[in-house]
């Protein structure tokens, strides 16, 4: 046994999947061929890697993230984000592709299937509406046949609870996933930051959290109705968690997801109207993000995504109500985590790992021999200063470059490659 | 002693402390004097230059900021340009740089997005004076209006302010309140739910939407114009609707214990927040806010331009 040779050896990892046998052992880990090979102690490799005792997980997937290429790759283009999304601990990112509103969401679909690259492995998100403008089916099945693996309406409301109802019959009838992004339109107004105290402060105006949680209650009162499951994608207030857990209590086949950023930043800071803090969903209250946390402790909320959303420079230096909604943020998800000391490894596991792969429907990966080497090695515990000269997206638009935050992606492996490393 | 500002820019009342407003205001008697004596000028900014720049349309503020400016002797520039700069194709900060090279000291700016001054003033050099931001704040109507309060009532402390119409979109009301507060005064905002923002109780103020109880209340009542064209959408459903709820006519002052100082920053739509006999009445000290503008411009100026030099 012992005279095997690895391709790979990451020494003195400790195992973080709940799934596997072997969760809370401190071991070493052989790939070969891609994939893992066995679990065990001295095992010996072409390469090693010393762990020293940082946690092991499956391979971090992000369910959505925003790419303004082809159109705007001056902006973000797939190979950055890849890029940037393997140095964030990611294996796999699902991508929103295309300058919005992109007339022909299919050929964008395509064209993310066929990227190739040595980072990030890429999946395209269709647009669930046309144009994504909340008013019109868009080619659904067309989109799935070219390779979606699930669609989204982006940050736009949908225009009525018809449109809804209509999009999830129609994802419904072939079990396509649908991430519903809440928001009544008409509560949700002009508002560009959380409606409370600090937007009265600064004049802003307020996108009231009723506005997502009455869309949350006929997304989840609509799904009942027509007895389908439904995925509420990126919520922000603590309302929500609350609907979604009244539904799961109940047995309804709700899942939900939340926004890296929500967990780690609230409303407070808004007073320099910092553009990179103008994001959609918006920062809400300490006590919605306080909230969110609970949800994903208690399984309310099973994924974190990052909503990467980079913008160039000409869309953000501008004054506030002009500035674009979002933030480059996958390299800075774990540092979001990590303010939640609550958050165990186990946790960063479910949800970066298995969650999301459970609500795209794929197979889970699990630590143990025969399964891929998709792998991310972490530290929750890690401190670090996020900064520009860390970044590989193409965009500039991060809200924690310059604050002290915990939490790390230490090695990201793809097929038993190594395809990151943050050390 | 010279006495110092504890800030480099006025961007709004909130940024401000009670030592700033009392310093201001004592300022701004020394050029009251002044504006009423036979020579209205003083050198006090020569060779000091002013760039009034409006991204959103004004009058009174606009004249009576250059007023100001040249009782100090400053030189001033105006631009003014309506719409965004966005739509111009020239960044704000482009726009703002470009006036600078041409050696200007100070920048006056007002603009519809709030904030905007906040922003202005991380990128350039020089002290920027906030004519109004968006929905945000108005420091120099808050400081005239308080100013004129203190000398109509001989304080303000104490005193009950309430501020009737659109506080949902107004500057004033906001820049009024952290003001008056600062000056130990009480606030009371009144109008139409729908222009109440939800969370203004958060800032220490009482809420009224009968009007009638609102005057009955105060000392002061500084009556906001109705700007519908701040409005996206209908907040109430017709200027005559308005006017029968919150509009303020003689018969309804008549009615009261006591009447109250009445206040407008103007431009007034006559007949809808207030109608003529009240704006023209006795209780109305609206022209004398006009005049202390210019005092307390002239002083918001002149401390500022001290801290150019103090640099």
């Amino acid at each position: 046994m012992s005279n095997l040779r690895f391709d790979l050896v990451i020494k003195n990892a400790q195992i973080a999947d709940p799934l596997s046998p072997h969760v809370h052992q401190t071991l070493d880990l052989g790939i070969a061929d891609g994939r893992i090979a066995r679990l065990g102690n001295s095992l010996e490799g072409t390469e090693y890697i010393d762990a020293e005792g940082a946690w092991l997980s499956p391979g971090w997937v992000d369910l959505y993230a925003v790419c303004p290429d082809p159109g705007e790759e001056w902006t973000e283009d797939l190979t950055h984000l890849a890029n940037a999304a393997a140095h964030g601990g990611f294996t796999d990112v699902c991508v929103l592709g295309g300058k919005q509103p992109h007339s022909d969401q299919t050929s964008v679909v395509r064209y993310i299937r066929d990227f190739r690259g040595a980072h990030s492995r890429l999946h395209p998100l269709g647009s669930s509406t046309l144009g994504l403008a909340g008013k019109d089916l868009d080619v659904l099945f067309d989109m799935q046949q070219n390779g979606a693996v699930a669609f989204t309406n982006g940050n736009t409301p949908l225009h009525d609870h018809g449109m809804m109802m209509r999009l999830m019959q129609y994802a419904g009838q072939r079990n396509l996933v649908l991430y519903q992004f809440c928001l009544d339109n008409g509560l949700a107004g002009t508002g560009t930051v959380h409606e409370g105290p600090n937007a009265t402060l600064l004049g802003l105006k307020g996108i009231p959290s009723i506005a997502e949680e009455v869309a949350v209650a006929a997304c989840i009162r609509i799904a009942e109705y027509l007895n389908l499951p439904v995925h509420i994608s990126r919520i922000s207030c603590a309302e929500s968690v609350a609907l979604i857990r009244e539904a799961r209590v109940q047995g309804l086949p709700v899942s939900a997801d939340v926004a890296a950023l929500n967990l780690r930043l609230d409303d407070s800071m808004l007073e320099t109207f910092d553009t990179n803090l103008k994001l959609m969903p918006p920062l809400r209250a300490a006590m919605d993000k306080q909230a969110l946390i609970e949800g994903l402790l208690d399984g309310t909320i099973a994924a974190v995504v990052s909503n990467h959303q980079p913008r160039n420079q000409e869309q953000k230096l501008v004054e506030w109500d002009y500035a674009s909604f979002g933030a480059n943020t996958l390299q800075v998800v774990a540092a979001c985590l990590g303010a939640s000391a609550e958050l165990k490894p186990e946790h960063w596991v479910q949800l970066l790992a298995h969650g999301p792969r459970k609500i795209l429907g794929w197979e889970q990966v699990i630590i143990e021999p025969g399964m891929p080497a998709d792998l991310t090695l972490f530290d929750p515990a890690a401190t670090l200063m996020p900064s520009p000269s860390q970044n590989k997206s193409k965009s500039m638009n991060n809200p924690l470059w310059g604050m002290p935050c915990t939490g790390t992606s230490l090695l990201t492996i793809k097929e038993g490659r190594i395809i990151a490393q943050n050390r | 002693m010279n006495r110092l500002l504890s800030t480099r820019h006025l961007l709004g009342i909130r940024e401000l402390n009670r030592e700033d407003l009392d310093l201001i205001f004592e300022t701004a008697d020394n050029f009251k004097n002044l504006l009423n004596s036979k020579i209205k000028k003083v050198p006090s900014l020569r060779d000091t230059t002013i760039a009034n720049i409006f991204f959103e349309n004004s009058t009174r503020t606009k004249v009576s900021f250059e007023l100001a400016e040249k009782r100090l002797s400053a030189d001033v520039v105006n631009f003014s340009t309506s719409g965004s700069s966005v739509s111009k194709g020239e960044t704000l900060i482009d726009t703002v740089k470009n006036i600078l090279s041409m050696k200007v000291d100070m920048v006056v700016m007002r603009h519809p997005v709030p904030g905007a001054c906040v922003f202005l003033a991380k990128h350039i050099e020089v002290p920027v004076i906030n004519a109004g931001d968006g929905t945000r704040e108005h420091p120099t109507q808050a400081l005239l209006d308080a100013y004129s309060i203190r000398e109509r009532l001989g304080g303000v402390a104490g005193k009950k302010v309430v501020i009737i119409g659109d506080i949902l979109h107004s500057r004033v009301a906001l820049s009024n309140i952290f003001c008056l507060q600062k000056l130990g005064a009480e606030v009371m905002v009144c109008g139409p739910a729908t222009l109440l923002p939800r969370h203004i109780a958060s800032l220490g103020v009482h809420v009224e939407t009968d009007v009638r109880k609102a005057l009955e209340w105060a000392d002061v009542a500084n009556v906001l114009r109705i700007q519908l064209e701040r409005q996206d959408i209908r907040y109430f459903p017709s200027l005559r609707e308005y006017t029968l709820n919150f509009g303020i006519n003689k018969s309804l002052l008549d009615g009261l214990n006591k009447k109250p100082v009445i206040m407008h920053p103007g431009p007034i739509n006559r007949g809808v927040e207030l109608s003529s006999d009240v704006a023209d009445g006795s209780e109305a000290i609206i022209l004398d806010q006009v005049e202390n503008g210019v005092a307390v411009r002239m002083a918001v100026l002149f401390l500022l331009s001290q801290k150019i030099d103090n640099n």
